[in-house]
């Protein structure tokens, strides 16, 4: 296998951050309001269970984003064939979600987005936002609520 | 923007992969069918847009790692 390359990435609050090919995500659509953007590393910040989703070019487009399942146990939804076709993913174990994080001074104001979940193919690191075809879910689900 | 009238059951074609159905009208609602390859995605316009809005909105507020990790701790159940 190739050696790990080694690379410092910047991020508009965390500063310089080193990262490797392994954690090296492309996406070939880019998210929703940043097509162009296509290459991100996903980084432990130790913010956990936060992690940061940092493209590679721009310190400002740094997302965090977080396991969705550890804040909501019944958190699901049906992947079209289209989307496992563009991220080539044979099965379910192949695939990471994650959602993006809007964070706010107050714990209990920060939400998450389940309508728009970032879908990742662990295997070849290719991952889309999609948009799930339900009213069930919104971009705005608080995080740090006691659930019914 | 084109603008074409058509009438229940007429079609409407986007080069030659797509095609925009008028599948019912009632009052105020129109129901349209879309034929469209695979790989293209089709939304609702507002939800589009508050995708993208959600992500902008996740980049707007700048917090520092500490801040981070002060509103974390408060949530230590674990």
């Amino acid at each position: 296998m190739s050696t790990q390359n080694t690379e410092i990435i910047k991020n508009v609050n965390f500063g310089k951050i080193e990262v490797n090919e392994s954690q090296k995500l492309f996406f070939p659509f880019g998210l929703f309001g940043f097509e162009d953007y296509k290459e991100y590393y996903l980084v432990d910040v130790n913010i956990s269970p936060f992690l940061l989703l940092q493209e590679k070019s721009d310190e400002n487009i740094g997302f965090i984003v977080c396991d969705p399942f550890l804040f909501f146990s019944d958190y699901e939804f049906d992947l079209d064939e289209n989307t496992m076709k563009v991220i080539d993913a044979k099965s379910q174990d192949d695939i990471l979600i994650l959602t993006i994080i809007t964070l706010s001074d107050k714990m209990e104001e920060i939400t998450t987005n389940l309508l728009g979940p970032l879908v990742i193919n662990r295997k070849n690191h290719v991952g889309i936002q999609y948009i799930i075809n339900s009213d069930k879910y919104t971009t705005k689900h608080k995080l740090f609520l006691n659930k019914k | 923007m084109l603008v074409l009238s058509r009438k229940i059951n007429q079609s409407i074609m986007i080069g030659e992969d797509i095609e925009i159905v008028i599948v019912d009208i009632k009052s105020d609602q129109v129901k349209i069918g879309i034929v469209a390859p695979e790989n293209i995605k089709i939304f609702r316009k507002e939800i589009f847009l508050e995708i993208q809005a959600a992500n902008k909105e996740a980049l707007e507020k700048k917090f520092s790692p500490s801040q981070i990790r002060n509103l974390l701790k408060k949530d230590k159940k674990n």
